[in-house]
């Protein structure tokens, strides 16, 4: 389950999928789920991904080596529970990997999903995240952010902020022997001894 | 178009956006070395290959591409760089070799995070084109000319990685090599200063030395003052090592490899909290060189301007949120033997006023 912060007033309940839409501003219903895809690239395979652990393994046992820059940038489902009859509209959307962590802070490189700004870095504080997230929080891993409003059935809005720790799969054995093969079609690659060139 | 050097002058340019660094090298006639690459934060190009092209070099005009490691300031657009530089010859660490190394190098798909993903596609560039990567130990002969028809002559040595530094970072890499059932993660490259590529090249009267990334500790910096190779130098410009960090200052180094008040050229560095150098390490640079250039201010980079309510709702949740870098500087150093070195200060780069 995803974090939560209601940044104003109200508490975020019901079923939200977050769409990292081409434009800055997105609309969610309450029980949709709905992907779109900034770089154009993997939409079939991307779809398949839900946000839940099993799902974002399935999509990425079969692209982690090979897909595209942008494919699985674009990809985002954050899910947390909205009321019934309302939405959400997206302000901003980041992919994180964590860089360092210190305490209860960790520190993270930002890059946006929506617009093609520069990289950034900022330190969150753990609290931001659920408990099942807090335990993935490590050099390396990556997460969703997205900060938006949610709208109620009565049209009052509560800005938000939900951060989703990735839950890229372990390796598998196809992975393992995958890179392997990797590894020995580069072994003609390289110099047999040390000498000296000029 | 600024003017390309002088077939018989001497040049050194050091790139810095402020999170990464790349250096280019003019050993005359033409020809040039690139070690390292980083990208224009503004628009993304390689720094050293657009730089040559600015001042109308080829990119055939590459010799050698040089990665002293592979942490990802190091590396960014290296893959480009190769495949631009079709005729340079690539070299890399000998820790590059081991097994445990490519593996992690093979785990890490294009499109992920950090160096080693950057350095596969370096790989996969190289294997296509049929080409060879020469791997370097410490004091290895890169590339030379003797002086003739009028060109002083030069050489190119590595210095370093040891060999005890080479097994130490195959040992630490190896811990991050994919199994069945372990957790994907992406993080820094670990262990990857200690296989850093220090250079030393000797043109005519002169001689330089550029740090990479090699620390002080045995294997780094120690390491490479007992070489023969810098018996009797005396250098007299320094790409300081690790942007400046304290745990890459030996006072040896600098006594004993250095003419007085050598050109010292520093790119700063800043990651998370991380910001190199600190007061504390110019003041260790300064106590040997007044010289002293940044590739970029140490000052945190700019904010990204954005709409009012996404900055004021996200800065409830994040602290000191910033561009990860600042827009790019160069370090131009010329030298011919007439007038020594002239240095030039390009984009934001700028000199350091050390304190009396």
């Amino acid at each position: 389950m995803s974090s939560s912060r209601p940044l104003g007033l109200g508490t975020a309940v019901g079923n939200l999928a977050i769409e990292p839409g081409a434009t800055t501003f997105s609309s969610i219903s309450a029980g949709a789920y709905l992907l779109t895809y900034p770089g154009g690239h993997g939409a079939p395979e991307a779809a398949r991904e839900t946000g839940s652990a099993a799902s974002d393994a399935s999509t990425a046992r079969g692209q982690a080596d090979e897909r595209p820059d942008k494919s699985i940038d674009a990809i985002a489902t954050l899910k947390q529970i909205l009321p019934s009859g309302a939405h959400f509209i997206q302000l901003g959307f980041w992919r994180g990997r964590i860089l360092e962590t210190r305490g209860s802070d960790f520190t993270a490189v930002l890059s946006d999903q929506v617009s093609n700004a520069p990289e950034e870095t900022g330190t969150f504080q753990v609290g931001e995240l659920s408990d099942d997230d807090v335990a993935l929080i490590s050099p390396g891993a990556e997460f969703y952010w997205v900060v938006g409003y949610q709208v109620s059935a009565a049209r009052q809005r509560t800005r938000t902020s939900v951060i989703r720790m990735r839950r890229l799969p372990t390796y598998s054995s196809e992975e393992v022997e995958r890179a392997n093969d990797w590894v020995n079609s580069k072994s003609q690659l390289f110099e047999q001894n040390g000498s000296s060139s000029s | 178009m600024d003017p390309a050097p002088l077939s018989d002058q001497f040049e050194v340019s050091i790139f810095g956006p402020g999170w990464g660094e790349a250096i280019a090298v003019h050993v005359g006639r033409g020809e040039w070395l690139l070690a390292d690459s980083c990208r224009n934060p503004d628009d993304r190009s390689v720094m050293s290959v657009s730089y040559l092209r600015s001042i109308g070099v080829d990119p055939s005009a590459v010799k050698w591409i040089v990665a002293s490691h592979w942490d990802d300031d190091h590396v960014r657009g290296l893959a480009e760089t190769v495949d631009t530089c079709a005729a340079a010859d690539f070299y890399c660490s000998s820790a590059l070799r081991a097994r445990e190394v490519l593996t992690v190098i093979g785990q890490y798909g294009r499109g992920n995070p950090g160096g080693a993903s950057e350095l596969r596609s370096v790989l996969d560039v190289l294997a296509s084109r049929g080409k060879t990567v020469h791997l370097v130990g410490p004091d290895r002969l890169i590339g030379r000319r003797s002086g003739s028809e009028g060109l002083p002559p030069f050489e190119i040595y590595s210095l370093g990685p040891s060999d005890k530094a080479v097994l130490q970072a195959i040992s630490a890499v190896g811990q991050l090599a994919m199994s069945d059932g372990v957790r994907r993660l992406y993080p820094a490259w670990p262990a990857a200063n200690l296989t850093s590529i220090a250079l030393l090249v000797r043109f005519d009267a002169t001689s330089i030395i550029l740090g990479a990334d090699l620390e002080s500790d045995e294997v780094g910096w120690p390491a490479v003052l007992g070489s023969s190779l810098v018996d009797s130098i005396s250098a007299d410009l320094f790409k300081v090592p690790h942007h400046g960090s304290s745990d890459a200052y030996l006072k040896e180094v600098w006594e004993d490899l250095f003419a007085q008040s050598p050109v010292a050229a520093v790119t700063p560095y800043r990651s998370g909290r991380a910001s190199l150098p600190s007061d504390a390490g110019l003041k260790k640079i300064c106590a040997h060189t007044e010289r002293v250039w940044l590739t970029a201010p140490r000052t945190r980079p700019e904010q990204i301007q954005r709409d009012r309510t996404v900055e004021k709702t996200i800065r409830d949740v994040v602290k000191d949120l910033h561009r990860a870098e600042h827009r790019a500087g160069q370090i131009r150093c010329r030298w011919r033997r007439s007038s020594g070195w002239e240095v030039e200060t390009l984009g934001v780069a700028l000199s350091h006023r050390c304190a009396a």
